[in-house]
């Protein structure tokens, strides 16, 4: 039975770029949670010391990765954020918006926690 | 046909995912992954290659500085997840642009292109086109441009679809400077430009509307080269 990604993901990108390739999706869902966990750290220290260039360099980086794990929305968000830090002299201008990507990115690590459980289970 | 290849991007997954695809094509090599422009300059000074996957945005030197760092470039696919470089990948004359994330379709369009401008590049020191003298003039004329050589004795007449130049010089001559892959001697009096045969009968090419005798020593290899080229 093929594997089915959860309706929250872009079903239809994950599916172009794995296939049936249950196993190399569970590798990438795997490298996922372990960079941009270890990554999204750097970026909130970079918030709290209004590193604003660093976290703009960190997000550009993280960015393509939602997207391969079928987060595309907040590889949207985040670009949106990445546009906000070239016009922005700290991160306080920038608040609100950071601070509901924040915890929309720590919501997706749960999601894809969730799905990772789903592949290593399948059969 | 595999071209030998390097990635160059700073985020793993995508340099992973670049490189799953060039392994699940069979179409491309791929000889070292870089995760900056610094490492892969340096394997570059000792290594050649005939193609790059490189990042735009990177610590230190980005994709671009990177491209001003190489003399001889090879096929260059640029990766980014911004298309606001994509005026400037142009202007590098990169052979394609991709935005990430990237998906397989697209990847073996770009992989087409690549192999396609690979085929038709010059090979090192091989000229692009040729200076003549012609009823007193020097012309240049673009080895794109030429659809045959006709050797005359001592003069050769190059036949373009423009204009006809008559030379002094050999067929001999032109034989040992032309590109070696898109032309080829057919006959003792004509050197053609592959690309531009519109039809092959029994010993006979048409060149725009010009028939060419083709010798029986030389069909051989011109079938070859017209299922090669």
């Amino acid at each position: 039975m093929p594997f089915a990604f959860d309706t929250k993901l872009d079903q239809t990108f994950l599916e172009s770029l794995y296939g049936d390739d249950v196993q190399y999706a569970q590798e990438v869902f795997e490298g996922f949670l372990a960079d941009t966990k270890n990554e999204f750290e750097k970026i909130k220290s970079d918030y709290r010391q209004n590193a604003v260039k660093n976290m703009r360099q960190k997000l550009h980086k993280i960015k393509p990765t939602f997207s391969f794990v079928g987060l595309t929305a907040l590889s949207e968000k985040t670009e949106t954020i990445i546009a906000a830090c070239d016009v922005s002299a700290n991160t306080r201008e920038i608040e609100p918006a950071c601070s509901v990507l924040f915890k929309e990115i720590e919501d997706s690590f749960l999601l894809i926690e969730t799905e990772l459980i789903k592949m290593r289970n399948h059969t | 046909m595999k071209l030998k290849c390097i990635i160059v991007d700073d985020e793993p997954l995508s340099r992973n995912f670049l490189k799953r695809f060039c392994e699940k094509s069979e179409r491309a090599d791929v000889k070292g992954t870089f995760a900056n422009a610094t490492d892969a300059i340096l394997y570059l000074e000792s290594n050649e290659v005939e193609l790059i996957f490189l990042d735009v945005e990177m610590p230190g030197i980005n994709g671009f500085q990177m491209l001003d760092h190489l003399s001889n470039l090879p096929e260059v696919i640029m990766t980014t997840s911004k298309t606001d470089y994509a005026f400037t990948a142009f202007e590098y004359n990169v052979t394609d642009f991709l935005k990430k994330p990237v998906d397989y379709n697209r990847f073996i369009d770009a992989l087409n292109k690549a192999e396609e401008s690979y085929k038709n590049k010059p090979a090192p020191g091989e000229k692009r086109d040729i200076v003549i003298k012609s009823n007193g003039d020097y012309v240049r004329i673009d080895y794109d441009d030429i659809l045959y050589v006709e050797g005359m004795g001592d003069y050769v007449k190059y036949v373009t679809p423009d204009k006809t130049y008559i030379t002094h010089s050999t067929l001999r001559a032109v034989e040992d400077t032309v590109c070696k892959t898109n032309f080829l001697k057919v006959h003792r009096s004509y050197i053609v430009n592959i690309k531009k045969i519109n039809q092959l009968t029994d010993n006979n090419i048409n060149i725009n509307g010009v028939n060419i005798p083709v010798s029986k020593s030389n069909k051989a290899e011109l079938l070859e080269k017209l299922r090669t080229t």
